[in-house]
């Protein structure tokens, strides 16, 4: 999983916050990459999706 | 709090980067728009390098607003580099507006530059200068924070004379904000402090957005490492482009309106980017544990980098 801020690969023992948007889940590697989430969520869930899509037609 | 911009790559014309864009900084210092305050007026400073004259910067530094400065104007259409730091100021409240406050701040190779604040400054600043050498505590011309923080930072590199790396720098920019936390952790100013700081030698650059508190944000930053900044008919932009031609961008706000092309640096990171314009991007955490400091490192993969990927932790001594 990557963090949706940063772009930081993480493993489980690095995800310090989660939360979920629009029905889909995000990790953070700290309370700031959330906060900077929370203050600006439809851009990063843009880009996340729009990374899965360039993911999905490779 | 200012605007800045940091530029390294091929060598272009000192006027495209400051006046060409559609965010330029020069329209920045009179109109910035992630600011509250839009006016940046309190004087500006630009810096470059021309490595076949000297390793050393040339810097120019005046008090006028950076929009009507027409020696700016001129000088900019006749200087070309392959490295810029350029700032526009607005003094904090308290910091004297003088020459000698302008940035980027110069001391042998390196450049300095901040868009920020030190909470509880007034309090720590004999506590700091008392931990200088003398060749940096001397080398203190204004009175700003932010050059006292640059002599922190050149404090804690091994040896300012020597070529250090990019991660060297950046290690030695979370060294500067660990420092600064200490000290202003033991006095009574409970107000985030505001850390977006940029260190050039001319090859390198490290560059940092921090706030010490987690929960507010911090200074907005952004960069830009995989296309070239090319001007044509008076307008600047990010283009696609051979990897050869690609430049690092470094700024306070998008110097374009193509988002995309510019990435936001997370809060708490480090950036740096390296001669061959690798950049990589590292978590900076400072946690607080009675009287330790804790500081947490995570290093990802840069966009062009070949680094692997790392973890590392370090416990800095007791207070």
């Amino acid at each position: 999983m990557r963090d949706a801020v940063c772009k930081m690969e993480l493993d489980e023992r690095h995800v310090k916050e989660s939360l979920v948007y629009e029905g889909r889940s995000y990790y953070f590697c700290s309370v700031g990459c959330r906060a900077e989430f929370e203050r600006h969520p439809k851009d990063y869930a843009q880009a996340a999706q729009s990374e899965d899509g360039v993911k999905n037609d490779v | 709090m200012c605007r800045f911009l940091c530029y390294l790559g091929p060598e272009i014309l000192l006027s495209d980067l400051l006046y060409s864009s559609q965010n330029s900084l020069i329209l920045q210092s009179y109109k910035s728009k992630e600011r509250k305050e839009p006016l940046n007026g309190d004087g500006f400073g630009v810096g470059w390098y021309a490595p076949q004259i000297s390793p050393t910067p040339c810097v120019f530094t005046s008090l006028t607003p950076a929009w009507n400065n027409q020696n700016l104007r001129r000088l900019s259409q006749h200087v070309k580099s392959s490295c810029f730091f350029a700032h526009v100021r607005a003094a904090s409240p308290g910091m004297m507006v003088s020459e000698a406050n302008c940035h980027p701040f110069q001391y042998g190779r390196y450049l300095w530059m901040h868009n920020g604040t030190i909470q509880g400054f007034w309090q720590i600043r004999r506590r700091l200068r008392a931990s200088l050498p003398d060749r940096f505590y001397n080398a203190i011309e204004g009175t700003t924070d932010s050059e006292h923080a640059f002599a922190v930072f050149l404090n804690l590199l091994t040896d300012t004379e020597s070529q250090h790396s990019a991660n060297e720098m950046g290690q030695a920019l979370v060294g500067t904000i660990v420092q600064l936390e200490r000290w202003t952790a033991e006095t009574e100013s409970t107000a985030p402090s505001y850390y977006n700081f940029a260190v050039t030698d001319g090859q390198n650059v490290a560059a940092i957005r921090y706030v010490s508190d987690q929960t507010v944000e911090p200074a907005s930053l952004y960069y830009a490492t995989d296309r070239r900044y090319q001007c044509a008919d008076g307008i600047c932009q990010l283009v696609d482009c051979d990897p050869r031609e690609r430049a690092a961008v470094i700024a306070s706000e998008r110097l374009s309106e193509d988002n995309d092309h510019w990435i936001r640096v997370a809060p708490n990171h480090v950036l740096t980017v390296n001669q061959n314009l690798e950049a990589r991007v590292e978590l900076m955490e400072i946690e607080r544990h009675g009287s330790r400091v804790e500081t947490s490192s995570l290093y990802q993969r840069g966009r062009q980098s070949n680094h692997d990927q790392f973890y590392t932790r370090q416990v800095s001594e007791d207070l």
